[in-house]
């Protein structure tokens, strides 16, 4: 399970969320383990059951507003039994004033507490869209991620096919590398996939027989792209005589990648053959597709139109309709 | 698919020197190699992929090899680790 601890969480939002914590005392290292927050409800009136003690507690100005009617011993009696549970950590958002015995108790058990000044609204949505992605499926594939045309392609195949020596290449055309040789891929959304470089690889590709180059420093920074979304995967293959590969382009075959189906092209390659050109006219063929035009089916819909007024020329009266 | 924890001897960890003595030995067999750490897993014949894990001094690793020669592979890979990656006892 994916950790996140308070003191990254700080860290990795404070240009959005603006958190501070306001007993450093309690120790920050505490650990999220929850894609959503919780804003405690019924558990303020003492009910407890199922309380979701591994989400970040959030309280707004009317949780505060509620707290503030409590006795001081039913208020210390709650915070002891919620801090209890170890929660992550107890975040204050836009809320006035927080009670001492509040601090206190949190002191005692260990919990951080947080404070941010910004709107509640905008800071669930906030914090929700960062959760969501910190605790995004993750995998490695090793390959290749360009962007051509602002289509994400993937580029996979065996070692030694050419894959850096293609998306060397793909930059050298006026494209933009994203990773070479190990893709950090996330699922941000249901069916979206972001692809990035390993921070140490950033901007680097290895060619064999010259070894590491630096992208950025050789064409400059608009040869490079810290991050892509993934919208297909181009498998290089060694050409192979007896092996069936796609010739029309009617049929589409998919990969999934964390859950999400991409187009998965298998691209015989062999020498003298110019890869890249054919990867830029996949680029641009996705595309078109996107736009509603597709050539293959086109082109099948013409022919078929021609071979049924062929037919009807022959035979003088109309033929069944084939019930495909 | 067969597979195998080793531990990093050398004192500098799985630097440029050691990651391509261990890509070569690699590339040498037929079946898919895989090294491994904690979650993070990489293609064993991807010298990028290799220094991407980070692996220092008292590392674990597993090498998972996976093809027709995927027994003389792991052999092959661990005996490096445990050499050293043929780097003497003291690098």
């Amino acid at each position: 399970m994916k950790k996140l601890s308070v003191h990254e969480l700080i860290a990795e939002t404070r240009s959005k969320l603006q958190l501070k914590q306001i007993n450093p005392e309690a120790g920050d290292d505490g650990s999220v383990t929850s894609s959503v927050v919780n804003i405690p409800g019924l558990e303020l009136t003492g009910f407890w059951t199922d309380f979701p003690r591994h989400k970040l507690q959030v309280f707004s100005k009317k949780e505060m507003q509620y707290i503030a009617t409590l006795s001081p011993a039913a208020m210390e009696n709650l915070f002891r039994k919620m801090f209890a549970f170890k929660i992550p950590a107890a975040i204050f958002v836009e809320t006035p004033e927080i009670q001492p015995i509040i601090i206190e108790l949190a002191n005692e058990a260990g919990v951080p507490l947080l404070q941010t000044d910004i709107n509640i609204m905008q800071f669930l949505q906030d914090m929700g869209n960062y959760l969501y992605k910190r605790f995004a499926p993750t995998t490695i594939i090793h390959g290749g991620l360009v962007d051509v045309h602002g289509v994400g392609i993937l580029l996979t195949g065996k070692s030694g096919i050419g894959k850096s020596e293609i998306a060397l290449d793909i930059v050298e055309r006026g494209h933009r590398l994203v990773a070479d040789d190990v893709v950090d891929i996330r699922r941000t959304a249901r069916n979206v996939l972001i692809g990035k470089p390993e921070e140490l690889l950033q901007d680097t590709i290895e060619v064999r027989g010259l070894g590491i180059v630096n992208i950025r420093k050789i064409f400059g920074a608009r040869a490079v792209r810290v991050q892509k979304r993934v919208e297909m995967m181009i498998e290089l293959l060694r050409w192979e005589p007896d092996v069936h590969y796609e010739r029309f382009g009617l049929t589409e075959d998919h990969i999934s990648i964390l859950g999400v189906s991409i187009p998965h092209i298998r691209l015989p390659i062999n020498p003298g053959k110019n890869i890249s050109v054919i990867v830029e006219t996949i680029a641009m063929t996705y595309l078109l597709k996107l736009y509603g035009e597709d050539p293959a089916k086109e082109m099948q819909e013409k022919l078929l139109k021609e071979l049924k007024e062929k037919s009807v020329n022959l035979n003088g009266d109309t033929i069944e309709e084939d019930p495909e | 698919m067969i597979s195998k924890e080793v531990t990093i001897l050398n004192k500098q960890g799985l630097h440029a020197r050691p990651a391509t003595a261990l890509v070569n030995t690699a590339s040498t067999f037929k079946s898919d190699i895989f090294i491994s750490r904690d979650e993070k897993k990489v293609n064993g014949k991807s010298i990028l992929g290799l220094l991407v894990l980070a692996a220092e001094h008292g590392a674990r690793l597993t090498i998972e090899a996976d093809g027709p020669d995927e027994e003389d592979a792991v052999a092959a890979l661990a005996a490096l680790v445990t050499d050293h990656f043929g780097m003497g006892k003291h690098s």
